[in-house]
Protein backbone atom coordinates (compact mmCIF):
# COMPACT_ATOMS: atom_id res chain seq x y z
CA UNK A 1 0.00 0.00 0.00
CA UNK A 2 2.18 2.83 -1.23
CA UNK A 3 -0.53 5.27 -2.15
CA UNK A 4 -2.26 6.89 0.86
CA UNK A 5 -5.43 7.16 -1.26
CA UNK A 6 -5.75 3.38 -1.01
CA UNK A 7 -5.89 3.47 2.80
CA UNK A 8 -9.28 2.04 3.92
CA UNK A 9 -9.95 5.05 6.18
CA UNK A 10 -9.28 7.49 3.32
CA UNK A 11 -11.45 5.50 0.94
CA UNK A 12 -14.32 5.34 3.43
CA UNK A 13 -14.04 9.11 4.00
CA UNK A 14 -14.03 9.94 0.28
CA UNK A 15 -16.81 7.44 -0.47
CA UNK A 16 -18.96 9.16 2.14
CA UNK A 17 -18.25 12.56 0.52
CA UNK A 18 -19.29 11.03 -2.82
CA UNK A 19 -22.59 9.82 -1.32
CA UNK A 20 -23.43 13.14 0.35
CA UNK A 21 -22.69 15.14 -2.80
CA UNK A 22 -25.19 13.25 -4.98
CA UNK A 23 -27.09 16.49 -5.83
CA UNK A 24 -23.93 18.10 -7.29
CA UNK A 25 -23.29 18.03 -11.03
CA UNK A 26 -20.97 15.23 -12.13
CA UNK A 27 -18.26 17.71 -13.12
CA UNK A 28 -18.27 19.58 -9.79
CA UNK A 29 -18.30 16.33 -7.86
CA UNK A 30 -15.34 14.93 -9.79
CA UNK A 31 -13.40 18.13 -9.24
CA UNK A 32 -14.07 18.14 -5.49
CA UNK A 33 -13.06 14.50 -5.11
CA UNK A 34 -9.88 15.11 -7.14
CA UNK A 35 -9.02 18.10 -4.91
CA UNK A 36 -9.57 16.06 -1.74
CA UNK A 37 -7.57 13.12 -3.08
CA UNK A 38 -4.69 15.38 -3.96
CA UNK A 39 -4.87 17.04 -0.55
CA UNK A 40 -4.60 13.70 1.25
CA UNK A 41 -1.81 12.56 -1.05
CA UNK A 42 0.26 15.70 -0.51
CA UNK A 43 -0.46 15.80 3.25
CA UNK A 44 0.66 12.20 3.70
CA UNK A 45 3.55 12.28 1.24
CA UNK A 46 6.13 12.48 4.01
CA UNK A 47 4.54 9.82 6.17
CA UNK A 48 4.75 6.07 6.19
CA UNK A 49 1.57 5.01 4.33
CA UNK A 50 0.84 2.56 7.13
CA UNK A 51 0.97 5.30 9.79
CA UNK A 52 -2.68 5.20 10.80
CA UNK A 53 -2.37 8.02 13.34
CA UNK A 54 -1.15 10.35 10.58
CA UNK A 55 -4.00 9.31 8.29
CA UNK A 56 -6.54 9.96 11.03
CA UNK A 57 -5.04 13.36 11.79
CA UNK A 58 -5.18 14.43 8.14
CA UNK A 59 -8.80 13.27 7.77
CA UNK A 60 -9.78 15.01 11.00
CA UNK A 61 -8.34 18.29 9.78
CA UNK A 62 -10.04 17.79 6.45
CA UNK A 63 -13.43 17.75 8.22
CA UNK A 64 -16.27 15.25 8.32
CA UNK A 65 -17.70 14.11 4.97
CA UNK A 66 -20.93 15.87 5.90
CA UNK A 67 -19.15 19.21 6.58
CA UNK A 68 -17.28 19.03 3.29
CA UNK A 69 -20.39 18.02 1.33
CA UNK A 70 -22.51 20.75 2.96
CA UNK A 71 -19.91 23.36 2.00
CA UNK A 72 -19.80 22.09 -1.59
CA UNK A 73 -23.60 21.98 -1.89
CA UNK A 74 -23.97 25.45 -0.33
CA UNK A 75 -21.47 26.82 -2.86
CA UNK A 76 -23.89 25.75 -5.62
CA UNK A 77 -27.03 26.80 -3.74
CA UNK A 78 -28.04 23.20 -3.07
CA UNK A 79 -28.84 21.21 0.06
CA UNK A 80 -28.79 17.51 0.76
CA UNK A 81 -32.33 16.38 -0.08
CA UNK A 82 -34.42 15.28 2.88
CA UNK A 83 -35.62 11.73 2.30
CA UNK A 84 -39.39 11.31 2.00
CA UNK A 85 -41.07 8.99 4.52
CA UNK A 86 -40.11 5.32 4.12
CA UNK A 87 -43.83 4.59 3.78
CA UNK A 88 -44.20 6.87 0.77
CA UNK A 89 -41.19 5.28 -0.93
CA UNK A 90 -42.53 1.79 -0.22
CA UNK A 91 -45.92 2.60 -1.77
CA UNK A 92 -44.17 3.97 -4.88
CA UNK A 93 -42.00 0.84 -5.16
CA UNK A 94 -45.06 -1.38 -4.67
CA UNK A 95 -46.86 0.46 -7.49
CA UNK A 96 -43.80 -0.03 -9.70
CA UNK A 97 -43.81 -3.83 -9.31
CA UNK A 98 -47.63 -4.18 -9.18
CA UNK A 99 -47.94 -4.37 -13.02
CA UNK A 100 -46.68 -7.95 -12.93
CA UNK A 101 -49.44 -9.59 -10.87
CA UNK A 102 -51.97 -7.27 -12.57
CA UNK A 103 -50.99 -8.60 -16.02
CA UNK A 104 -52.44 -11.97 -15.04
CA UNK A 105 -55.94 -10.44 -14.82
CA UNK A 106 -57.91 -11.16 -17.98
CA UNK A 107 -58.84 -8.27 -20.34
CA UNK A 108 -58.29 -5.30 -17.98
CA UNK A 109 -54.86 -6.58 -16.81
CA UNK A 110 -52.55 -4.60 -19.15
CA UNK A 111 -54.58 -1.40 -18.68
CA UNK A 112 -54.44 -1.69 -14.87
CA UNK A 113 -50.76 -2.60 -15.07
CA UNK A 114 -50.03 0.54 -17.09
CA UNK A 115 -52.13 2.62 -14.68
CA UNK A 116 -50.00 1.35 -11.76
CA UNK A 117 -46.78 2.16 -13.64
CA UNK A 118 -48.01 5.68 -14.54
CA UNK A 119 -49.05 6.32 -10.91
CA UNK A 120 -45.60 5.23 -9.73
CA UNK A 121 -43.99 7.61 -12.27
CA UNK A 122 -46.15 10.51 -11.05
CA UNK A 123 -45.20 9.78 -7.44
CA UNK A 124 -41.51 9.76 -8.33
CA UNK A 125 -41.61 13.05 -10.25
CA UNK A 126 -43.65 14.81 -7.56
CA UNK A 127 -41.26 13.79 -4.76
CA UNK A 128 -38.42 16.09 -3.67
CA UNK A 129 -36.20 13.18 -2.77
CA UNK A 130 -35.05 12.18 -6.25
CA UNK A 131 -32.64 14.09 -8.43
CA UNK A 132 -33.68 15.27 -11.89
CA UNK A 133 -31.63 12.46 -13.48
CA UNK A 134 -33.29 9.82 -11.33
CA UNK A 135 -36.74 11.19 -12.13
CA UNK A 136 -36.06 11.13 -15.86
CA UNK A 137 -34.66 7.62 -15.78
CA UNK A 138 -37.50 6.20 -13.63
CA UNK A 139 -40.19 7.85 -15.76
CA UNK A 140 -38.70 6.52 -19.00
CA UNK A 141 -38.49 2.99 -17.64
CA UNK A 142 -41.95 3.07 -16.05
CA UNK A 143 -43.60 4.31 -19.25
CA UNK A 144 -41.52 2.12 -21.57
CA UNK A 145 -44.18 -0.69 -21.67
CA UNK A 146 -46.31 1.58 -23.91
CA UNK A 147 -43.71 0.93 -26.60
CA UNK A 148 -42.05 -2.31 -25.56
CA UNK A 149 -45.25 -4.35 -25.12
CA UNK A 150 -46.59 -3.79 -28.69
CA UNK A 151 -43.05 -4.37 -30.01
CA UNK A 152 -42.78 -7.66 -28.13
CA UNK A 153 -46.24 -8.68 -29.42
CA UNK A 154 -45.24 -7.80 -32.99
CA UNK A 155 -42.10 -9.90 -32.61
CA UNK A 156 -44.19 -12.86 -31.48
CA UNK A 157 -46.56 -12.45 -34.45
CA UNK A 158 -43.65 -12.28 -36.86
CA UNK A 159 -42.00 -15.41 -35.52
CA UNK A 160 -45.06 -17.62 -34.93
CA UNK A 161 -47.03 -19.26 -37.73
CA UNK A 162 -50.16 -19.76 -35.63
CA UNK A 163 -50.78 -16.02 -35.05
CA UNK A 164 -50.94 -14.57 -31.53
CA UNK A 165 -51.95 -17.19 -28.94
CA UNK A 166 -53.01 -16.34 -25.38
CA UNK A 167 -49.63 -17.52 -24.12
CA UNK A 168 -47.91 -15.23 -26.64
CA UNK A 169 -49.93 -12.25 -25.38
CA UNK A 170 -48.98 -13.00 -21.78
CA UNK A 171 -45.33 -13.49 -22.72
CA UNK A 172 -45.32 -10.25 -24.75
CA UNK A 173 -46.83 -8.38 -21.76
CA UNK A 174 -44.29 -9.87 -19.34
CA UNK A 175 -41.44 -8.94 -21.68
CA UNK A 176 -42.85 -5.49 -22.45
CA UNK A 177 -43.33 -4.64 -18.78
CA UNK A 178 -39.87 -5.81 -17.66
CA UNK A 179 -38.44 -2.20 -17.67
CA UNK A 180 -40.69 -1.32 -14.70
CA UNK A 181 -38.88 -3.93 -12.59
CA UNK A 182 -35.57 -2.29 -13.48
CA UNK A 183 -37.06 1.09 -12.48
CA UNK A 184 -38.18 -0.35 -9.13
CA UNK A 185 -34.75 -1.90 -8.48
CA UNK A 186 -32.91 1.37 -9.30
CA UNK A 187 -35.28 3.43 -7.15
CA UNK A 188 -34.96 1.01 -4.22
CA UNK A 189 -31.17 1.19 -4.43
CA UNK A 190 -30.95 4.98 -4.51
CA UNK A 191 -33.58 5.30 -1.76
CA UNK A 192 -31.47 3.08 0.49
CA UNK A 193 -28.40 5.18 -0.36
CA UNK A 194 -30.12 8.51 0.34
CA UNK A 195 -31.47 7.22 3.65
CA UNK A 196 -28.00 6.01 4.60
CA UNK A 197 -26.52 9.40 3.72
CA UNK A 198 -29.13 11.32 5.73
CA UNK A 199 -28.71 9.31 8.91
CA UNK A 200 -24.93 8.73 8.89
CA UNK B 1 -2.64 38.72 20.64
CA UNK B 2 -4.89 39.07 17.66
CA UNK B 3 -8.21 37.43 18.49
CA UNK B 4 -8.97 34.35 16.45
CA UNK B 5 -5.36 33.30 15.99
CA UNK B 6 -4.40 30.03 17.59
CA UNK B 7 -2.25 30.74 20.65
CA UNK B 8 0.57 28.38 21.54
CA UNK B 9 -1.03 27.46 24.88
CA UNK B 10 -3.80 25.56 23.15
CA UNK B 11 -5.84 25.66 19.97
CA UNK B 12 -8.74 28.07 20.06
CA UNK B 13 -12.05 26.48 19.22
CA UNK B 14 -13.52 27.66 15.95
CA UNK B 15 -16.90 29.26 16.61
CA UNK B 16 -19.34 27.09 14.72
CA UNK B 17 -22.77 28.66 15.27
CA UNK B 18 -24.99 30.23 12.60
CA UNK B 19 -23.69 33.74 13.36
CA UNK B 20 -20.06 32.70 12.82
CA UNK B 21 -21.02 30.82 9.64
CA UNK B 22 -22.88 33.86 8.29
CA UNK B 23 -20.00 36.20 9.05
CA UNK B 24 -17.44 33.90 7.47
CA UNK B 25 -19.51 33.62 4.31
CA UNK B 26 -18.86 37.21 3.32
CA UNK B 27 -15.17 37.59 4.15
CA UNK B 28 -13.58 34.16 3.77
CA UNK B 29 -12.97 34.37 0.04
CA UNK B 30 -11.17 37.72 0.41
CA UNK B 31 -9.03 36.26 3.18
CA UNK B 32 -8.10 33.41 0.83
CA UNK B 33 -7.27 35.94 -1.89
CA UNK B 34 -5.16 37.86 0.67
CA UNK B 35 -3.18 34.72 1.51
CA UNK B 36 -2.28 34.43 -2.18
CA UNK B 37 -1.22 38.08 -2.39
CA UNK B 38 2.50 37.39 -2.01
CA UNK B 39 2.70 34.58 -4.53
CA UNK B 40 1.34 31.18 -5.48
CA UNK B 41 0.63 28.58 -2.81
CA UNK B 42 -0.37 24.96 -3.17
CA UNK B 43 -3.61 23.70 -1.63
CA UNK B 44 -2.26 22.09 1.53
CA UNK B 45 0.06 25.04 2.19
CA UNK B 46 -2.77 27.53 1.73
CA UNK B 47 -5.06 25.58 4.05
CA UNK B 48 -2.38 25.23 6.73
CA UNK B 49 -1.91 28.97 6.65
CA UNK B 50 -5.67 29.48 6.88
CA UNK B 51 -5.78 26.91 9.71
CA UNK B 52 -3.84 29.38 11.89
CA UNK B 53 -7.05 31.39 12.05
CA UNK B 54 -9.78 29.13 13.45
CA UNK B 55 -12.18 32.09 13.30
CA UNK B 56 -12.10 31.84 9.51
CA UNK B 57 -12.36 28.15 8.73
CA UNK B 58 -13.93 25.21 10.49
CA UNK B 59 -12.22 22.47 8.50
CA UNK B 60 -9.84 22.33 5.57
CA UNK B 61 -11.99 20.26 3.23
CA UNK B 62 -14.70 22.92 3.16
CA UNK B 63 -12.28 25.36 1.47
CA UNK B 64 -11.90 23.36 -1.74
CA UNK B 65 -15.39 24.18 -3.04
CA UNK B 66 -14.58 27.85 -2.39
CA UNK B 67 -11.28 27.57 -4.27
CA UNK B 68 -13.13 25.93 -7.14
CA UNK B 69 -15.53 28.87 -7.30
CA UNK B 70 -12.71 31.44 -7.18
CA UNK B 71 -11.15 29.66 -10.13
CA UNK B 72 -14.40 29.55 -12.10
CA UNK B 73 -15.03 33.22 -11.33
CA UNK B 74 -11.60 34.06 -12.73
CA UNK B 75 -10.26 35.44 -9.43
CA UNK B 76 -7.65 32.72 -9.08
CA UNK B 77 -5.98 30.23 -11.40
CA UNK B 78 -4.11 27.01 -10.82
CA UNK B 79 -1.06 25.30 -12.27
CA UNK B 80 0.70 22.04 -11.52
CA UNK B 81 4.29 22.00 -10.34
CA UNK B 82 6.44 18.97 -9.62
CA UNK B 83 7.55 18.50 -6.07
CA UNK B 84 10.95 17.23 -4.93
CA UNK B 85 9.15 14.82 -2.63
CA UNK B 86 5.83 13.17 -3.40
CA UNK B 87 3.16 13.96 -5.97
CA UNK B 88 3.06 17.12 -8.07
CA UNK B 89 1.14 19.95 -6.49
CA UNK B 90 -1.62 22.22 -7.68
CA UNK B 91 -0.70 25.84 -7.00
CA UNK B 92 -3.24 28.63 -6.67
CA UNK B 93 -2.35 32.12 -7.81
CA UNK B 94 -4.21 35.43 -8.09
CA UNK B 95 -5.37 36.73 -11.45
CA UNK B 96 -5.55 40.46 -12.20
CA UNK B 97 -9.30 40.29 -11.49
CA UNK B 98 -8.56 38.60 -8.17
CA UNK B 99 -5.99 41.24 -7.25
CA UNK B 100 -8.50 43.97 -8.11
CA UNK B 101 -11.22 42.30 -5.99
CA UNK B 102 -8.81 42.06 -3.06
CA UNK B 103 -7.82 45.71 -3.47
CA UNK B 104 -11.48 46.76 -3.41
CA UNK B 105 -12.16 44.67 -0.31
CA UNK B 106 -9.09 46.08 1.42
CA UNK B 107 -10.29 49.62 0.70
CA UNK B 108 -13.85 48.99 1.89
CA UNK B 109 -13.10 46.90 4.94
CA UNK B 110 -11.95 49.59 7.46
CA UNK B 111 -15.04 51.72 6.81
CA UNK B 112 -17.22 48.61 6.99
CA UNK B 113 -15.67 47.53 10.30
CA UNK B 114 -16.02 51.02 11.80
CA UNK B 115 -19.65 51.25 10.71
CA UNK B 116 -20.53 47.93 12.34
CA UNK B 117 -18.66 48.89 15.52
CA UNK B 118 -20.55 52.16 15.63
CA UNK B 119 -23.95 50.53 15.11
CA UNK B 120 -23.19 47.96 17.81
CA UNK B 121 -22.11 50.58 20.35
CA UNK B 122 -22.66 54.22 19.33
CA UNK B 123 -21.40 55.62 22.68
CA UNK B 124 -18.14 53.71 22.66
CA UNK B 125 -17.42 54.34 18.96
CA UNK B 126 -18.52 57.89 18.08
Amino acid sequence: MNNPIEHPLVRAHLDAVTRYTAPLSEERRRELLADLREHVEVSLAEHDPADEAAVRRVLEQLGTPRQIADAALAEDGLTLPEPESARRTNVTLLLAVLPFPLLLLPVAGPVLALAAAVTAAVRVTSSRMWSREQKKQATLLLLAPVLTTPLAAAAFVATSSAGLTAVDVLAACALGFSPVLLAAALLARSAARLRGAATA
Amino acid sequence: MVPGITNPDGPAEAPDGPVATQLRKGVLEYCVLALLKDGPRYGVELLQELGRFPMLATSQGTIYPLLSRLRRAGLAETFLRDSASGPSRRYYTLTDTGREALREFTTLWPAFRETVDHVLDPGENP
